[in-house]
């Protein structure tokens, strides 16, 4: 760990002045992934910011559209066990308990889930090249071990993925991050929050200079899926393991036909994926595996292996359509008995 | 003084309830709560294992929550009440958690049982897993390279069902 | 045979079980000295090679470190081969740390950084830069297949395995049914979760850790 200096801060806008000052200035709340980058020296922060005491990001409420605003300092656990988000977004619950532990869950917020950076081996090992690091330096992983990176939307500077399994509820859910920084506040679509790697690998999302993440906001529209979703997540282990393949399947049901449905995907991108074509495809559909099967292969459009992932397009698929499945019988992925029905 | 004023890379003080008991510290911004833990104050009952939150064995409660101290900066525990594995016990007394895991031989080795009953105790306060899957899946986050999971499952089971928060399913 | 059955398979309590229950059983980074120095390792960033140069001035110029050590200032330590060999390693020259200017793998321990705290001595061997010669290399078992042979049957030090029985290709080419596939594992480690492996906070004289059969040597 390097040497850096520690400010407590009181509020969002001293946070703002002092990351506008410094951009190698970081907001620390949780901890859980920016201490562990710390000990590798992936990041070398000079300043961090202690957001921890500011009651503006606490809290989750109700938004004035029958909504739910989850304050950016909500632990993982806090947002999971929430009898709102229980009874109203399932999906997100049930996204948040298929990640990491119960302690990882207790110290990890809302705000730092968003803003975690990849679990790319080579990204967390500075003694190999890596463009998400160290722009210019090459990416390792292409041409290295890359089991567990992307297969879509992909650069030839970068096939990470993004680790997170909240986010990839929260895509399907189609919530809002809301932002403040020098020029205010502003409300980022979650498709737009996160980016493909393109020619900057080293932007993991479109936050710009000086701004914080105040909140995500559930929509109102998500509730219509609470009856109907699973979140699958395939993985090397039961527990406690990154998504090889995530499925956010969430279904509007008019009898056995699909009104409408939204499907996101976890570890096979640089963001969470999601693809309108795939979703207005069941529109209208009766729920059966080949409305389920021709979704899968829109969303999979142009996915692409290498050398050790190709498996992730056929798993991704299968997923798919059980996930898509689950959810159409009502009946979603435990994420205790992880015997997949 | 605002709190805003504290800055800079020099020795941080902190006021936490530890184990019960008033501690005003001084602390590096760089030091992990385990570090404080270990090598300030001497108590070398909760573990470094792997050091980036993978393990568990560092497992302390901060407020009533398990959390990974390795990932935890001393400087941010201010006003936080942290208990550890030696704050479960009183004088002989122990925790019918620590009492359960004796009788069931819950470990080998016992390197990575501080954490493993700091995380149980927090399991049974949290009150969710009612039955043994639900106690593996809620234990996930604590590694026995030992293998002593049966056993550990079967020591949490024991104090949830004597609690009466679960019932032991029939033996096969 | 006689039956064990009250012994194995079934839970026993134990003398050291209060202890470990209750955080108060020693490993061996618990055990306190006083003076006790910390030590950080910075690990070789290349797969085989060697070093050129190691400027540790920076690392050397915080406050709190006591001295930083590299193969070209170590204290005088043992020449021969077997003087580092464990009871239970395999045949061969084992590795000697600090030793020279070697690099044989990547994550080698290099430079030891000792200093009055644990914080410090991290940090200023996050300071250490050192310049390398590099090697090719061969990190993947498959692409090396090619160069694999059979070992001698006789190696200095190790008893020689057991006389094959019986004959599994014959009984394999016989059998009614045959399952035939390859299959291919990651390399698993089966690391002891004491921490007094690489990044030892705690510098101690040599001594068994008692689970891991891994011995400290700083």
């Amino acid at each position: 760990m390097n040497r850096f200096s520690y400010h407590r801060a009181d509020t969002v806008e001293d946070t703002i002045k002092l990351l506008s000052a410094d951009p190698t200035a970081r907001i620390i709340a949780g901890g859980t992934n920016l201490v562990d980058l710390m000990k590798y020296l992936v990041e070398t922060p000079s300043t961090l910011i202690d957001v921890t005491r500011i009651d503006a990001l606490k809290g989750i409420t109700e938004t004035e559209d029958g909504g739910l605003r989850i304050g950016a300092l909500v632990s993982n656990s806090a947002v999971a066990y929430d009898e709102r988000v229980q009874a109203r977004f399932p999906l997100l619950a049930s996204a948040i308990l298929a990640g990491a532990s119960p302690q990882l869950r207790n110290a990890a917020t809302t705000g730092g889930n968003l803003n975690q950076r990849t679990r790319c081996y080579y990204f967390n090992d500075p003694a190999t090249p890596c463009h998400k690091r160290e722009p210019g330096s090459g990416c390792s992983a292409i041409v290295g071990l890359n089991r567990i990176h992307a297969i879509l939307g992909a650069s030839d500077q970068c096939i990470a993925t993004h680790p997170s399994d909240m986010c990839v509820g929260l895509a399907a859910l189609a919530a809002e991050v809301h932002v403040a920084g020098p020029g205010g506040e502003r409300v980022i679509p979650f498709a737009d929050y996160h980016r493909l790697p393109g020619d900057a690998p080293q932007q993991d999302n479109t936050l710009q200079q000086g701004e914080i993440v105040l909140a995500v906001v559930l929509p109102q529209g998500g509730q219509g899926y609470a009856g109907h979703y699973s979140y699958l997540k395939l993985r090397d282990r039961l527990s406690y393991a990154f998504a090889l393949v995530s499925v956010a399947a969430a279904l509007e049901m008019d009898g056995g036909t699909i009104a409408s449905a939204r499907i996101a995907l976890g570890g096979v991108a640089h963001k969470p994926w999601r693809r309108q074509e795939a979703e207005a495809a069941l529109s209208g559909r009766a729920a059966e595996t080949s409305a389920f099967a021709a979704a899968a292969d829109l969303l999979l459009e142009g996915a692409v292996g290498h050398e050790h992932n190709g498996f992730k397009i056929d798993l991704a698929r299968r997923a798919v359509i059980r996930a898509l499945a689950q959810a159409a019988t009502g009946t979603p992925q435990s994420q205790t008995d992880k015997r997949i029905a | 003084m605002p709190v805003h004023a504290i800055v800079g890379t020099q020795s941080v003080p902190i006021a936490v309830i530890l184990n019960g008991e008033a501690r005003s510290l001084d602390v590096s911004p760089a030091t992990t709560l385990l570090d404080l833990l270990r090598h300030d104050l001497a108590l070398t009952g909760t573990k470094k294992g792997c050091d980036h939150g993978q393990c568990g064995a560092c497992t302390v409660i901060i407020d009533g929550q398990r959390i990974n101290s390795c990932l935890q900066l001393a400087v941010m525990q201010d006003g936080k009440a942290i208990t550890t594995i030696e704050g479960l016990s009183k004088d002989e007394t122990l925790h019918p958690l620590q009492a359960a895991f004796i009788e069931r031989d819950a470990f080998q080795c016992g390197y990575c049982t501080p954490g493993q009953v700091c995380s149980g105790v927090a399991l049974i306060e949290e009150g969710r897993a009612t039955t043994r899957e639900e106690i593996r899946e809620h234990m996930s986050g604590n590694i026995c390279r030992c293998g002593a999971y049966p056993n550990i499952v079967d020591a949490i089971e024991d104090v949830l069902v004597q609690r009466g928060l679960l019932v032991r399913e029939a033996a096969e | 045979m006689p039956k064990n059955e009250t012994h194995v398979g079934s839970p026993h309590s134990r003398v050291d079980g209060p202890a470990k229950v209750t955080g108060t059983a020693t490993y061996a980074a618990e055990f306190t000295t006083p003076d006790l120095a910390y030590a950080y390792i910075v690990e070789s960033t290349i797969a085989r090679g060697r070093i050129t140069g190691i400027d540790a001035e920076a690392a050397q110029a915080v406050p709190g470190v006591i001295r930083v050590f590299t193969h070209e200032n170590r204290p005088r330590t043992a020449w021969f081969s077997f003087k580092y060999k464990s009871m239970v390693g395999p045949p061969g020259t084992p590795f000697r740390p600090l030793y020279n200017n070697e690099v044989q793998y990547s994550g080698q321990p290099i430079v030891l950084v000792v200093a009055e705290s644990f914080d410090v001595a991290r940090h200023a061997a996050s300071l250490v830069q050192v310049t390398y010669e590099q090697h090719p290399h061969e990190t993947d078992l498959g692409r090396a297949r090619q160069d694999s042979y059979v070992p001698p049957s006789k190696r200095l030090g190790i008893a020689p395995p057991p006389k094959p029985r019986g004959d599994a290709v014959k009984a394999f080419g016989e059998a009614p049914v045959r399952v035939s596939g390859e299959y291919t594992i990651a390399t698993e480690h089966h690391n002891p979760m004491v921490s007094i492996r690489r990044r030892s906070p705690v510098i101690r004289p040599w001594r068994w850790q008692p689970r891991s059969c891994s011995r400290i040597t700083a």
